[in-house]
């Protein structure tokens, strides 16, 4: 990090290799589409590098990437939200509808597995952001408590509480699918 | 969604790091027995269980196959503008990215190299090196004019005093030849002798020795040719 302090584009670049997928799996849960999360990745990766000045030496290189990940996915979707909401919605449905399925899977499966899938996303998707990017740094990311309430600068109570939070809405709005389902 | 925001039990936080495994062995001993007493965290220690299944099959789904090399490159690539990004853009980001004092010291720096360079084709151009005179191994040496000129005068010199050298042994080389025994070598060195005493004043030739003279170049006819002991005859026999 200190060579990439002083401009040296290579010692960044190894930052990028080391953190890049962590902050695309990030991206992805926040955005749930991979071309935005792809765009997201590039952009954080691009701001970092513009503010490395900004870099404060005593904040982890990790927590720093996160709230510039963050506040890129919030500003695209804000983006998006503004362009067309209907549209990305009808995107993300085509996008659910694409994914794989195993091949041993009876059709009836698939088709429950797509809706499922979709529904989650939707779930997730429609959380507040708070929380939101609490339940992606846990599920996609895999960090622990304690990484999380670094990387958001929150104490550690907050964190569980604001994923126990997230759970809870994330159960109603499944059970909520569950029933239209049936 | 109020009511949302509020746990049902007071041990909520600890039913999420038990959920996520994060509790150590005493701590998750604990909850295990209030849990069994507490049906509201049962239910969601259950609850929630399936929903981290759904949301991590969302996630094995969606990035599962998906290398993130794709997303790596397009970021590097992004950062440093190109995979090998040229030396007028390396060096802008380099000026953009260092200190003042790293800018002036770069800056000093190339202009004291271009003042020596200067200095440098001013003074070749006006005093151009020596050639190598002294290098008498290489065939292909040029020399100028006066070198050239000093060095055939001392050629002609050294030839002059060898010269000297040479007359001057003679009368040594004559009181040897005087004291060493044998007709032939007497004979040769009176002839020497000879020629010695004619050389500093050449006297002109007898009237028998022009006619021999004339007789050996053929210039007069002579009585008989085969009296005369031609080369060519010793040649061909």
């Amino acid at each position: 990090m200190q060579r990439a302090l002083t401009g040296d584009a290579e010692a960044f670049g190894e930052i990028v290799t080391r953190w890049e997928r962590r902050i695309f799996a990030l991206a992805f849960g926040m955005l749930g589409r991979e071309e935005d999360a792809r765009d997201a990745t590039q952009e954080t990766f691009l701001a970092a590098f513009r503010n490395l000045r900004g870099f404060r030496g005593d904040a982890k290189v990790s927590s720093w990437l996160h709230r510039i990940a963050i506040n890129q996915c919030i500003t695209r979707q804000r983006r998006a939200k503004v362009r067309s909401e209907s549209a990305l919605e009808t995107e993300e449905e085509k996008n659910a509808a694409s994914f794989a399925a195993p091949a041993h899977y009876s059709p009836a499966r698939v088709v429950e597995g797509i809706e499922r899938t979709a529904a989650v996303r939707r779930a997730v998707n429609s959380l507040p952001i708070d929380l939101r990017q609490v339940v992606v740094m846990k599920e996609f990311e895999e960090l622990t408590f304690q990484e999380i309430s670094d990387a958001l600068d929150l104490p550690l109570s907050t964190v569980k509480s604001r994923l126990y939070t997230a759970l809870r809405q994330l159960q109603m709005r499944l059970q909520k699918f569950g029933n239209e389902a049936a | 969604m109020e009511e949302l925001n509020v746990p049902t039990c007071e041990q909520a936080n600890e039913l999420i790091a038990f959920l996520y495994g994060e509790l150590n062995e005493v701590e998750s001993r604990s909850f295990k027995s209030h849990m069994s007493n507490c049906s509201s965290c049962s239910e969601e220690f259950s609850a929630f269980g399936n929903i981290r299944n759904s949301v991590v099959a969302w996630r094995n789904e969606s990035l599962g196959g998906m290398t993130a090399s794709s997303a790596t490159l397009s970021a590097a690539a992004a950062v440093t503008g190109r995979k090998t990004p040229s030396a007028l853009a390396a060096w802008r980001e380099f000026f953009r990215l260092s200190p003042v004092w790293m800018k002036g010291a770069v800056a000093f720096a190339t202009l004291l190299f271009c003042l020596l360079a200067g200095l440098a084709v001013v003074r070749l151009r006006s005093n151009p090196p020596a050639p190598l005179a002294n290098n008498s191994t290489s065939p292909n040496n040029s020399y100028s004019d006066q070198q050239l000129n000093a060095l055939v005068e001392q050629r002609v010199q050294d030839e002059l005093q060898r010269i000297k050298n040479s007359t001057s042994d003679s009368p040594a080389r004559e009181t040897v030849t005087q004291r060493s025994p044998g007709n032939r070598l007497v004979r040769r060195d009176a002839r020497v002798l000879e020629m010695a005493a004619i050389s500093p004043a050449r006297r002109p030739l007898t009237k028998v020795e022009r006619e021999q003279l004339a007789a050996d170049l053929r210039l007069v006819a002579v009585n008989n040719d085969s009296e005369l002991d031609l080369l060519d005859d010793r040649i061909n026999q």
